[in-house]
């Protein structure tokens, strides 16, 4: 996480039209995430200046802490699929409108709708998941008509069903994607749309370049991994952070021969 | 002793003032003027002017948001993450 901070830093410094984003299942799932009630790493998310995450099923395994956590964040959590059963009212934001560097990029969070959904999140919770793609549609359709410069999709639906999206929905930038735990090292391009998948654990960052011509078609677009390696600093702000979390976790027991 | 005060009222009760003018020349009646009527007159110059105002506010506000708006090639990227599954340390 300390290294990821370094890496998205020097990437600030290099250009104005950059999002940060993550696919989902980010705030749980460890000792230290889950005492913290996913506050650890919403904290930690806040200090790396993300734009938006999705909502994995693992997120809503924590609902309704989680609608705390998406209080506290400095960024969007996106699901366009995600509703009250009762009232088919979205539970998060549906999808942004970002401004990068003065253009105008649409940002739209999608949630798993198969039987993950169903084995995580409790019933009693009164949320269910419209269909990704007829949402997909409805909501790229709403932000085209927002004239923005790019439509992203954050899908935390897995590289299968990122796929049918890309080839069955026009007018998508990039597909963001996660739950599969995919490591998309090449660029995959479908129905003008790059596809993007970062493996899992914060090992990686992924990243996505869509390049326009000045009318605003995508002209080329390269999808790939950085390995988060040595060759990246561990940076103090978010070492302190980790470090502090880490101490308050009670001991580990000790077995006595 | 009530009917005798009746009687007095009716007495007293002022004649109606003698017409000057002549037959045939209605006089226009004067409009009363009430602090009411001096204000509706303002209305419509006021709200025509905050239209203008309000117009002149969004027409500028668009012309900056354009300017601001960069033009020409660009290319955006897109960093990310997913399924970190709470980890903090040691990964990435």
């Amino acid at each position: 996480m300390a290294r990821r901070a370094t890496a998205i830093k020097n990437y600030r410094a290099k250009t104005p039209y950059l999002l940060v984003l993550d696919a989902g299942d980010a705030l749980f799932g460890q000792p230290v995430s889950d005492i913290s009630q996913g506050k650890a790493l919403t904290e930690a998310m806040n200090l790396m200046k993300y734009n938006a995450m999705a909502i994995g099923e693992r997120d809503l395994a924590h609902f309704p802490e989680l609608l705390d956590r998406s209080r506290e964040a400095k960024f969007a959590f996106l699901s366009a699929n995600l509703v009250y059963a009762d009232s088919g009212k979205p539970v998060f934001t549906p999808y942004v409108v970002q401004d990068v560097g003065g253009r105008k990029v649409a940002i739209i969070g999608l949630t798993p709708a198969d039987d993950t959904f169903k084995s995580f999140v409790p019933p009693s919770t009164n949320i269910t998941t419209k269909d990704p793609v007829e949402t997909a549609r409805e909501y790229v359709a709403k932000a085209r008509a927002d004239k923005v410069d790019a439509v992203v999709i954050l899908s935390h639906l897995g590289n299968v069903m990122d796929r049918k999206i890309a080839t069955e929905v026009n007018g998508i930038t990039a597909i963001v994607g996660g739950h599969s735990y995919d490591l998309l090292q090449e660029t995959l391009q479908l129905n003008n749309t790059v596809i993007g998948q970062a493996g899992y654990g914060g090992e990686w960052l992924g990243e996505i370049t869509v390049d326009f011509d000045a009318e605003g078609n995508v002209i080329s677009a390269r999808a790939g991994i950085i390995p988060l390696s040595e060759e990246y600093a561990d940076d103090p702000e978010l070492a302190a952070l980790a470090a502090r979390y880490n101490a308050a976790l009670p001991p580990t027991p000790t077995i006595q021969p | 002793m009530a009917k005798k005060r009746k009687k007095k009222q009716t007495q007293q009760a002022p004649r109606p003032a003698q017409s000057t003018a002549k037959k045939g020349e209605a006089k226009p009646k004067p409009k009363k003027a009430t602090p009411s009527a001096g204000i509706k007159r303002w209305i419509a110059p006021i709200a025509l002017a905050l239209v203008v105002v309000a117009a002149l506010i969004t027409a500028q506000a668009l012309i900056r948001r354009n300017a601001a708006r960069p033009t020409g090639p660009w290319t955006l990227t897109i960093l990310h993450t997913t399924d970190v599954a709470g980890y903090i340390d040691p990964c990435g």
